[in-house]
């Protein structure tokens, strides 16, 4: 479990996060949604241990992130990162198995690594795409070849530690995916979940987070502003409150609420 | 363009270079290091057979092969002369081209050229002042401890512009490439003044040769140099290789280097210091020598892929027969004098870094 201890965070006197409290069990998907800017990408880097709390503290499975080795913590917990900055010609396979970095020192790994890899890459439809450079790919198959090195990195571990919780961190993955490969994320975000994985994925649809999410987490400006189950706390009232949409909300064929915005006159001005 | 739709089949063909072909190629440039030295060797003022430069060279080693003896005078000429020099010319290709490809790696950036970025005219800056400044007491400390402390002096020269332009470069976990030219290019030009001052208020035999700083030579460097240096070099080259697999990693990205369980601000800080200290030892020696670091990672990144595990010690091979080769042509074009070697790798690498520069603007890295 990720614990989210009062956490805030500040860069001089702008707190850009302010007294945050969470917890994230394993086997749940979180939609993280908030306007831009509201301090969505800081507790992303934050729990990814990029960031460190001005204060409060934040634990995995009760020990504190500073005081998990690196290289142990990496194996339960990876990041999906909005942008990539590798620009070098490595191709598809390589990409995905510098998701195995973690465990380099792992005995098993000349059998486990290869058939991490190998799933993670079908996971994705990627087979095909193996030797192709990664630097030639379209920003959406580049995206999945990303996803598919941080699935390489936290599955396939050894059986031992299979039943292990593990966390995965998805910073606004849909962007750039067209509407199949979006679905498709969402899904296997859902099977994750299914194996004992906490899945925390910023997103901007609320119908995403209708469609697939356990609980949703509301920042503002820094501030938690809403946090529950999906049914219970991602309604209209709360779309106009905090993000100023107005929509209707209707029953989907799966009994989840889906949201119908009016064009027209669904901006409200608030003055 | 043509070099492009020269290098597109070129690059499709090798893709599929598996990895026990890659052995093979980096097997192929041993072979071919070992060549232009043994060419290089025969090649001179006095004329030698091959099997005579054979014999000296297999004398010192204690083998015969029946191959006809050799008068001492000859065998000093190979052994005492050429030999050192061509060790030079393989260890400085060795040192610019690994250095190259590292900071490459750090900088996330195939531009990162030691000397475009400045890394090498830190390093001379770092030994003119030593000459100058040391120059009434240097003397007194004996040759090898006086060239100790130019090459030290080098090193930290080489440092510290590693890390300025590095800091300088870096915009909120990015590498800004734009910046990083453009500090280069300033970093460059505050050492050609400093460069010119001190050789203008100077008046040493050492200083006076300028283009020895900006354009290379093997000729200049004392022996007891060279023989200080080389442990030196192989230590750190052999350090500095060891860090290829956390390369491979870097290349993602410090943030997600971080994620898979690397310790990058280290790691940042011991390539830093590795190349710098490299290249610093090599201005020290050899000058300048432009470009090395730029052409041959690029080469040999095309033919092996950017898996650092194959990449560096392919570069360090290649770079030690590109400046072998540069040095023949260097020693022979000209009956009357010596061509700084400088003067060779510009004329390569100066076209190469436009067509670099051009191809990178259209996959839109700069």
């Amino acid at each position: 479990m990720i614990d989210i201890n009062h956490v805030s965070y500040q860069i001089g006197d702008h707190k850009l996060l302010d007294a945050i409290q969470l917890q994230l069990s394993p086997g749940r998907i979180y939609a993280l949604l908030g306007p831009n800017g509201s301090g969505k990408s800081t507790l992303m880097r934050l729990i990814a241990g990029e960031l460190h709390p001005s204060e409060g503290s934040i634990s995995i499975d009760n020990t504190d992130l500073r005081d998990w080795p690196r290289q142990a913590i990496a194996q339960c917990r990876a990041i999906l990162p909005q942008h990539s900055a590798l620009n070098f010609d490595y191709t598809v396979d390589e990409v995905v198995a510098l998701g195995r970095t973690p465990y380099s020192q792992a005995a098993d790994e000349a059998t486990v690594g290869p058939q991490a890899i190998s799933a993670a890459l079908d996971c994705l439809e990627l087979g095909a795409l193996r030797q192709r450079n990664y630097t030639t790919l379209s920003g959406g198959e580049q995206q999945r070849v990303q996803l598919a090195r941080v699935l390489a990195q936290i599955n396939g571990a050894p059986a031992a530690q299979q039943s292990t919780p593990r966390y995965l961190l998805l910073d606004e993955p849909t962007a750039g995916l067209d509407l199949s490969h979006q679905h498709a994320l969402l899904q296997l975000a859902r099977q994750l979940a299914g194996a004992n994985t906490a899945v925390v994925i910023s997103m901007h649809d609320p119908n995403h987070a209708a469609a697939y999410a356990d609980d949703v987490i509301v920042l503002k400006e820094g501030q938690l502003v809403a946090c529950g189950t999906t049914h219970t706390t991602l309604t209209a009232a709360l779309l106009d409150e905090h993000f100023g949409i107005q929509s209707q909300s209707i029953a989907g064929p799966d009994q989840r609420s889906y949201f119908v915005f009016n064009a027209k006159h669904s901006i409200h001005h608030k003055s | 363009m043509y070099m492009d739709r020269l290098a597109k089949p070129l690059q499709r063909a090798v893709a599929m270079l598996s990895a026990s072909n890659k052995s093979i190629l980096i097997l192929f440039l041993c072979g071919a290091t070992v060549g232009s030295a043994f060419v290089s060797l025969n090649i001179g003022t006095i004329d030698l057979s091959p099997s005579q430069v054979l014999s000296a060279c297999l004398g010192k080693l204690g083998v015969s092969l029946g191959l006809p003896e050799l008068a001492p005078e000859s065998a000093q000429v190979i052994l005492a002369l050429r030999l050192p020099r061509i060790l030079l010319a393989l260890l400085v290709g060795m040192s610019l081209a690994i250095c190259g490809t590292a900071l490459q790696g750090l900088f996330r950036n195939p531009l990162a050229d030691p000397g475009l970025i400045g890394v090498t005219s830190g390093g001379a800056v770092g030994a003119a002042l030593m000459i100058v400044l040391g120059s009434s007491t240097l003397h007194l400390l004996g040759p090898s401890l006086q060239s100790f402390a130019t090459i030290s002096s080098a090193m930290l020269g080489s440092i510290g512009s590693t890390c300025l332009i590095y800091r300088l470069a870096k915009l909120g976990g990015r590498i800004h490439v734009p910046t990083m030219l453009l500090c280069g290019i300033a970093v460059n030009a505050l050492a050609g003044a400093i460069l010119g001052t001190l050789i203008y208020i100077a008046e040493l035999d050492k200083l006076r040769d300028l283009t020895f700083w900006s354009l290379g030579s093997f000729a200049r460097a004392p022996r007891t140099a060279i023989f200080v240096a080389i442990p030196l070099l192989i230590l750190l080259l052999i350090q500095l290789l060891r860090q290829a697999k956390q390369l491979n990693v870097l290349l993602l990205g410090d943030a997600e280097a971080g994620h898979l369980g690397l310790d990058t601000h280290p790691l940042r800080r011991q390539l830093i210091l590795l190349t710098g200290a490299i290249v610093g030892i090599c201005v020290a020696l050899s000058g300048t020598i432009a470009f090395v670091g730029l052409i041959i990672p690029h080469l040999m990144r095309l033919l092996v892929g950017p898996n650092h595990s194959y990449l560096l010690p392919a570069a360090g091979l290649a770079g030690g027969v590109l400046l072998i080769l540069a040095d023949i042509l260097a020693r022979t074009m000209l009956s009357t004098a010596e061509i700084p070697i400088g003067i060779l790798t510009a004329f390569l690498g100066a076209p190469f870094f436009l067509f670099l520069l051009l191809s990178a603007r259209r996959k839109e890295l700069v």
